[in-house]
């Protein structure tokens, strides 16, 4: 693998870190599968795309983006508190009611942005992106930290007993539901911004690489504070391309790499068997 | 905790040590969105023509991926493979087209198969981009369908409006229906589940179904296939391959075809000639009928058209 | 002061299944009293600080709180006023945060959230006094996950974080009951010892007659969803658990 490969799997694999850390927000801190997210990174890519396209700031669209993003987290979040329907079956609702509203905001499947101005005029793609992966780990780092953020954190430990101390369970629910699509609509606003142009089906399989970077970064590291965990998602994402970049590779050393889906399953798989036998371990030793 | 991150270090470092190994040939890459009959008929057809042209594999190497229709994995193989500075990056569809399109450098040169508005995505008036875009014969289709069923009112079409190719697809189609009277009854869909529902709508409506060339509806055409025969509503289309699927007739612009042609041009520049037109349209077209699915819908077809004259 | 005005609890009322679970419960506790309830399975003791609390809201009848009509107020709004200790000291705190983490949101029960840190020196060393009093070492392990505690010593945490603030009532709900003898008896003079210095009031269902007539100055006792029996002073005084356990024999 040579440098340029590496620096674009790490490019491809920051933006996606913070999809990764949406996904890790509302599966593990909340306890809550949210499958939103394959609609909401395409939400985001459709609005800052379609701002661009009409002539928008950049940093404005990418700002509208992020607004769009918390508002399709909380319709979820509504469905489920509100109305008491199924976490899972609340994203699914939203994440299909977001392909129509996507296509309206695009106004067609596909708009090309590859010749307007992007957030990333300035500086390089990676320091810029990760320059704001930093800037969204610092900031969620330190809501967890706060009474609010630990009010969040508690509902997706104990929700009878967060209740009996005054936490307004369903609130924090939307919150972190709103919290973490706004944070996979930037990771789309980037994505499109980055490659120039936004298509209605790129949001397929977001929810699928998301997990797999969360499990392969906690399998690796088991994070023991939050903000670790935070961090530990951007590294599952990094190596998840890694992994990828060298199998795109194999036909240096005769082999065929044209299956990068049973790949992304056979390194999840690995991950979360190398970590159970280091628990197994640990235990015998007691 | 310290075992993980000195698993992390060793697999960055790993890439920095391994090198790719140094080619003398030219060399082509191939990045192509999703598999299906279409899209790999493509591939197929870019790879025989290299072969008939004696490039492959004496002067030519080609390296090939596959995104299985991920957005993120297309983007990566798009800059994997600019990395190397291939002299041709080959696309097949049209979001890896667009992915190739941001990552390649400008020494590599842009050959788009699949992709029916090139201008709609800016591949238009670049010295660096050369392809065969799709131009089904859609009013010569029409022609002949209307030869066979001249009584025809009603043509049904399920698409999937998320594809922009299939959207221009159906304006076109309806507009040459509307020029001969012939109402066109439209359902949109969003995925291949969608199929079966979509295509109950049309039964009692419509004497025939247009195929577009869709990569949602196509890759559930056996579905189609079998609702097509019980409901006796013959299936046309414009891509022939489909034919042998069960599709009764196609005329028009085969992928297999194209990839012929683009491998063509390819090897027309690698051998030092110019193209005549850096985008082409499918200059061969052919006419397919399923003589199976002929006779058990009891059709029949005129003599001129089974002997391919118009 | 807690009242209780013809509390009924019915449940699938109208069905083949109606179950009243409370009938007409009238209740009075003073500031300070310290309750013990008891009765049989199913006579209604858990629904009854489940209304208390907020977690079930009564299909007639009125509960007040120092004057304050609760009765549908939601749990999130009534833990101001109401602390409570649960039965299983495997769920009555959160397993995965640390011990300061718990206190912390035990410090906040009953008033609102903001952005501010939720941990500082001073609120350390707050919660380190209040750990130390309960003398098992909990406060030099503020950092410690609690899913590395026993029973024994979440239960002690529960009562702590509890009582942190003060409150107008704490409910204990058989907090003893999951736990080793000698631990259920530290943590019972402990509950005790802590009730007894914040005067708090407080209800305390237990299935230990020993304990019913041990602590607290009054024992109620509830048959089928109805208060049969209810002892203070002297009256209760003289009675010993094999007293209660005749009680039973209704």
């Amino acid at each position: 693998m040579n440098q340029l490969q590496l620096l674009g799997a790490i490019e491809i694999g920051l933006i996606y870190s913070l999809v990764a850390i949406g996904v890790y927000i509302t599966f593990k801190v909340i306890d809550f599968p949210d499958l939103t997210v394959d609609g909401s990174f395409t939400l985001g890519a459709a609005v800052s795309s379609a701002m661009i396209f009409t002539g928008y700031d950049p940093y404005l669209a990418t700002i509208a983006a992020i607004f769009a993003g918390s508002l399709s987290g909380m319709v979820t979040g509504y469905l489920n508190v509100r109305w008491e329907i199924l976490g899972l079956l609340a994203g699914i609702l939203t994440m299909t009611a977001l392909y129509s509203v996507n296509l309206r905001i695009m106004g067609r499947p596909n708009i090309a942005i590859i010749d307007s101005a992007t957030v990333f005029k300035n500086w390089s793609i990676i320091i810029t992106i990760l320059i704001v992966t930093i800037i969204s780990i610092f900031m969620l780092a330190r809501f967890f930290a706060s009474e609010f953020g630990l009010a969040v954190r508690a509902i997706g430990i104990n929700p009878k007993v967060s209740s009996a101390y005054g936490i307004k369970v369903g609130l924090m629910k939307i919150v972190a539901l709103s919290i973490s699509n706004a944070i996979v609509a930037l990771a789309g606003s980037l994505f499109a911004q980055s490659q120039g142009f936004a298509d209605i089906s790129m949001g397929m399989g977001t929810i699928i690489v998301g997990l797999a970077s969360v499990i392969i970064g906690d399998a690796l590291l088991h994070p023991e504070r939050i903000w670790v965990g935070l961090v530990t998602c951007a590294v599952g994402s990094i190596i998840y391309r890694i992994v990828i970049a060298f199998a795109l590779n194999a036909h240096d050393i005769g082999l065929e790499a044209s299956d990068l889906n049973l790949i992304t399953a056979l390194l999840v798989a690995l991950t979360m068997i190398a970590s159970k036998l280091k628990k197994k371990k640990s235990v015998r030793v007691i | 905790m310290k075992k993980g991150f000195f698993i992390v270090m060793i697999i960055t470092l790993l890439g920095f040590i391994c090198p790719s190994i140094a080619e003398d040939k030219v060399t082509i890459t191939v990045n192509q969105f999703v598999s299906h009959v279409a899209l790999d008929a493509a591939y197929n057809g870019l790879v025989k023509s290299l072969e008939e042209r004696e490039i492959l594999p004496n002067k030519v190497k080609i390296i090939m991926a596959n995104a299985q229709g991920n957005i993120g994995n297309s983007a990566q193989i798009a800059k994997h493979q600019a990395s190397a500075k291939p002299e041709f990056m080959v696309a097949i569809a049209t979001p890896s087209a667009q992915t190739l399109m941001k990552a390649k450098t400008d020494t590599s040169t842009l050959a788009f198969l699949a992709v029916s508005d090139p201008e709609a995505i800016n591949l238009t008036n670049r010295a660096d981009i050369i392809g065969v875009a799709d131009n089904p014969p859609i009013e010569e289709l029409i022609e002949k369908i209307t030869q066979i069923f001249p009584d025809i009112k009603n043509i049904g079409v399920i698409f999937n409006y998320g594809e922009i190719n299939s959207i221009k697809t159906v304006e076109r189609l309806e507009k040459v229906l509307k020029d001969r009277n012939i109402i066109l009854k439209k359902i949109a869909i969003t995925n291949s589940n969608d199929i079966k529902n979509a295509f109950n709508k049309l039964i009692g409506e419509v004497n025939l179904i247009y195929i577009p060339q869709d990569n949602t509806v196509v890759s559930a055409l056996a579905s189609m296939v079998s609702m097509s025969r019980a409901n006796k509503i013959p299936l046309i289309a414009n891509d022939p391959t489909l034919v042998d699927q069960g599709v009764m007739m196609a005329l028009g612009t085969n992928y297999f075809r194209s990839g012929e042609q683009l491998g063509n041009m390819i090897a027309d520049l690698i051998e030092g000639k110019k193209l005549e037109k850096n985008i082409q349209n499918t200059n061969i077209k052919e006419l397919k009928i399923n003589d199976e699915v002929v006779k058990e819908f009891g059709i029949v077809i005129p003599e001129n058209i089974k002997r391919g004259e118009n | 002061m807690i009242e209780l005005q013809a509390i009924d609890v019915v449940f699938n009322k109208g069905t083949k299944i109606e179950n009243h679970v409370l009938r007409s419960i009238n209740l009075k506790v003073m500031d300070g009293q310290f309750v013990t309830i008891i009765g049989g399975n199913g006579a209604g003791k858990s629904t009854l600080m489940n209304v208390l609390s907020g977690n079930l809201i009564p299909t007639s009848g009125k509960v007040f709180i120092d004057k304050l009509d609760v009765t549908s107020m939601s749990v999130e709004n009534r833990s101001g006023m109401v602390s409570r200790v649960f039965q299983d000291p495997m769920i009555g705190t959160f397993a995965d945060l640390t011990i300061e983490e718990n206190m912390a949101i035990a410090y906040k029960r009953g008033a609102k959230r903001s952005l501010s840190v939720c941990l500082n020196k001073s609120l350390r060393d707050q919660f380190k006094e209040a750990l130390s009093t309960i003398d098992i070492g909990l406060e030099d392990r503020l950092k410690d996950k609690v899913s590395s505690l026993s029973g024994g010593q979440r239960q002690a945490l529960s009562l702590i974080m509890a009582t942190l603030l003060g409150s107008k009532i704490l409910l204990l709900d058989e907090h003893t009951a999951a736990l080793d003898p000698k631990i259920a008896k530290n943590i019972m003079q402990l509950t005790n010892k802590i009730i007894k210095k914040h005067k708090l009031t407080a209800l305390m269902i237990t299935h230990s007659m020993t304990q019913a007539l041990e602590y607290g100055d009054r024992t109620i006792m509830m048959y089928h969803g109805e208060l049969v029996r209810d002892m203070q002073g002297s009256e209760r005084k003289g009675l010993s658990s094999a007293d209660l356990v005749k009680y039973f024999d209704l």
